[in-house]
């Protein structure tokens, strides 16, 4: 019969317990075989006992009691199979076979793209790039002489919200791993910055091309709710070692006090959409490249064209609008 | 002997002021007596309430149950059948209900019934001479019935509704009263202030209009309502538009584009240029230009504007990235209307590029339709000049309550006219 280990969990903390011989006492008391230190644990909590080639848990106390399988024993022994998770108390417990598969060993790789955040030189130039394209957008949007240092008091504010964010990360990478992973730390902060900028490049050039600000919108959404949770779950994968679907889980978690606000923002713009608008909405975008898939026609086609693309959808609002008001009446 | 026959002249003169102003008050203390009994207070009474919920005045017209006043009076009412009802109250205190028969809502004019016979009918005269003495009557602020002594200072020659400018102190609660010449005939109805003795009246020739009609039709009421206000204004829209289409207009350059100004004499043009600063790297040009006219649908919507506006931008210094970044702001157009989703739409919006004045341009056509007033659409149109990296030009022009189809007409039309000066 090979040794049996039992694991409690303890705040995070994951202990192993060999154990030898059987019957074992488990409890809070000094004269028990493994002594678990919580005051929610009686002193006399447990009994495991190997008999004829099975395992049973025995519960002895009336306080908190042992659940298996989430379910509350009662007094008389029960008997379980190798691996098995219980609970003693408030504290999470198993008891494992020692001949038991571990997971495999995670390498720690340095493939793919990855490998551009752990350069401390790409982590360099995506930071100079993204402050550089901070000064860009303020120098753009500008239309008189400034000094510049006007221009660094502008900027100087989102570059510190962004090594705030980079800090931010390490310190996380620090508590979870005990290592400081500033390198990509940085990497994953300019990112955040840098590839919602130029989704709306993007989206600006496409809205102009085709005529259309909606698919704009689309990508600047995209990017404000999918590219930040995606990139700070990838350092997690990479950094932690942890798996995708825990780690997109910790990501939209980190980051879900901004997606709340970015919800708001979208809930507006949806019901802007659905609901009454003052405003119309229409193709606002101008680039100085006349670059697009329309071509120029005569005001005689157009004025035939916006008559029945604005008739067609009018009518039918209208439509909408009044059978709306019989309804209500 | 020439300066014995001037104060003779003076004399004289003063003695004929003097009887003139004797005449007039005469004239004050007869007419009120004789037409008081024909001038009643008109409100709106809120059916759960029981409370006034909007007062003005009205006067018996035509025929003794017969009493015009103004649509803006009545407006809840027409509006709201089903929440307000119409009562009169007179001089003695005594009430009664009224109904509506008629209306012009374009010149705020409404013809109301009696069950009961209300008094002498007052008779309808022609506008006297500018400076002629008028009295205008009603009951201001709820006071009470009061007496207004002004003159007649013609009619408005800017504006479309062809209102009298009135110099005497017209109130609120005083709309829809008449105002009648010396021989206490009416020459118009009370409708506007501007405050300091600048008051307007509707022209009595328009609520004859009204009164021809329903003598043919037997003073029957006028069944679908809104309707009838669609109709009234989608023509009165069409007619101002045609006028506009028929006009010779005024020119005047903006950076590089000669456009079209003044289209009508309603409509006034101004500058609205931003003063340029010493560090600007770019310059704007805007003139806005607007019409007069508004027509009172109900308390919070205003309809019949038309406005219009040219803005120029060009720069030396700056890139066109730069220069894009802020021409593009500027092309954001909005309509002024106060009007909500259970008055119209939402707006449905066709872009394209056009070319216009052998320049190529970003062109957008707005159009949102009013919910109970069929034919009616709001109308916006922008129009943006493209493919040139360091100048500018936006026209933007909107309408409310209007025909879609000749809003769009007097746009392609503005457009045409549109030339590019090298």
């Amino acid at each position: 019969m090979g040794k049996v280990i039992l694991e409690t969990i303890q705040r995070g903390v994951h202990r192993y317990h060999k154990i030898d011989s059987f019957p074992v006492t488990i409890g809070r008391a000094f004269d028990n075989d493994i002594i678990l230190q919580d005051v929610t644990i009686s002193p006399h909590h447990l009994v495991i006992l190997n008999e004829n080639d099975t395992y049973q848990i025995h519960n002895l106390n009336d306080e908190n009691g042992t659940k298996v399988n989430k379910k509350k024993i009662g007094n008389e022994p029960v008997e379980i199979s190798l691996p098995t998770t219980f609970q003693i108390s408030g504290l999470k417990a198993r008891l494992l076979a020692t001949n038991m598969k571990v997971e495999e060993t995670r390498v720690q790789d340095c493939s793919g793209l990855f490998c551009i955040f752990n350069s401390p030189i790409w982590a360099a130039l995506l930071l100079v790039v993204t402050v550089a394209l901070f000064f860009v957008d303020r120098y753009l949007s500008t239309p008189v002489v400034k000094e510049p240092l006007w221009y660094l008091s502008n900027v100087l504010p989102s570059v510190w919200v962004m090594l705030g964010i980079g800090i931010l990360i390490a310190s996380i990478s620090r508590l979870s791993t005990h290592r400081w992973e500033v390198i990509p730390a940085i990497s994953i902060a300019s990112l955040i910055f840098l590839v919602p900028q130029v989704f709306e490049y993007i989206g600006h050039f496409l809205a102009y091309l085709f005529t259309s600000d909606g698919l704009g919108s689309w990508l600047k959404n995209s990017a404000k709710f999918l590219i930040i949770p995606i990139l700070l779950a990838t350092f997690i994968v990479k950094t932690v070692h942890s798996k995708w679907l825990p780690a997109i889980g910790i990501a939209v978690l980190a980051y879900s006090p901004f997606l709340a606000y970015q919800v708001l923002g979208l809930v507006d713009e949806l019901s802007l959409l659905s609901g009454f608008s003052k405003v119309p909405s229409y193709s606002h975008t101008l680039r100085p490249r006349d670059i697009r898939l329309n071509k120029t026609i005569s005001l005689e086609e157009f004025a035939k064209e916006a008559k029945e693309a604005t008739a067609i959808r009018v009518e039918k609002m209208l439509k909408d609008a009044r059978k709306k008001e019989e309804e209500d009446s | 002997m020439f300066s014995k026959l001037s104060s003779t002249l003076f004399l004289l003169l003063f003695s004929v002021l003097l009887s003139t102003q004797a005449q007039a008050e005469i004239a004050a203390t007869s007419i009120y007596s004789t037409v008081e009994k024909s001038v009643y207070q008109i409100r709106v009474i809120n059916k759960q309430t029981g409370d006034k919920s909007s007062i003005g005045s009205g006067f018996v017209v035509n025929k003794d149950n017969i009493l015009a006043t103004n649509y803006h009076v009545v407006s809840e009412y027409v509006n709201d059948p089903d929440l307000f009802r119409l009562e009169y109250l007179a001089t003695d205190g005594k009430k009664g209900p009224l109904e509506l028969i008629d209306f012009d809502i374009v010149h705020d004019l409404a013809v109301i019934k009696s069950k009961k016979p209300m008094g002498t009918p007052l008779s309808i005269d022609a506008l006297p001479p500018k400076g002629a003495t008028l009295f205008s009557l009603g009951n201001p602020m709820d006071l009470g019935f009061t007496i207004v002594k002004g003159s007649n200072n013609g009619i408005l020659t800017k504006a479309e509704d062809g209102n009298i400018l009135f110099s005497g102190s017209l109130n609120q609660g005083m709309s829809g009263g008449p105002t009648l010449n010396k021989e206490g005939h009416v020459i118009g109805v009370n409708v506007a202030t501007s405050g300091n003795d600048i008051s307007f009246l509707v022209a009595a020739k328009y609520l004859t209009v009204i009164l021809d009609r329903l003598e043919k039709n037997n003073y029957k009421p006028v069944a679908d309502r809104f309707a009838h206000s669609a109709a009234q204004i989608r023509e009165s829209s069409k007619k101002i538009v045609n006028k506009i289409l028929n006009n010779k207009w005024s020119s005047k350059h903006i950076g590089n584009i000669t456009v079209p100004e003044r289209l009508d004499k309603s409509i006034l043009c101004w500058d609205a240029s931003r003063k340029p600063k010493k560090d600007d790297l770019l310059r704007s040009y805007l003139t806005t230009c607007s019409n007069r006219d508004n027509i009172y649908v109900s308390e919070s919507l205003n309809i019949g504007t038309i406005n219009y506006d040219y803005t120029w931008l060009q720069t030396k210094d700056l890139s066109p990235t730069r220069f894009y970044r802020h021409y593009e702001k500027r092309n954001h157009s909005i309509i002024g209307s106060r009007a909500n989703k259970r008055d119209v739409t939402n707006f449905s919006c066709h872009t394209d590029f056009t070319q216009i004045a052998s320049q190529d341009f970003k062109t957008t056509v707005c159009r949102r339709d009013y919910i109970k007033y069929e034919g009616l659409s709001d109308m916006m149109f922008t129009t943006a000049l493209v493919g040139k990296e360091s100048k500018g030009f936006l026209f933007n022009l909107d309408f409310t309550g209007t025909d879609s189809k000749t809003a769009l007409k007097l746009f392609t039309r503005m457009l045409e006219t549109f030339k590019w000066e090298k």
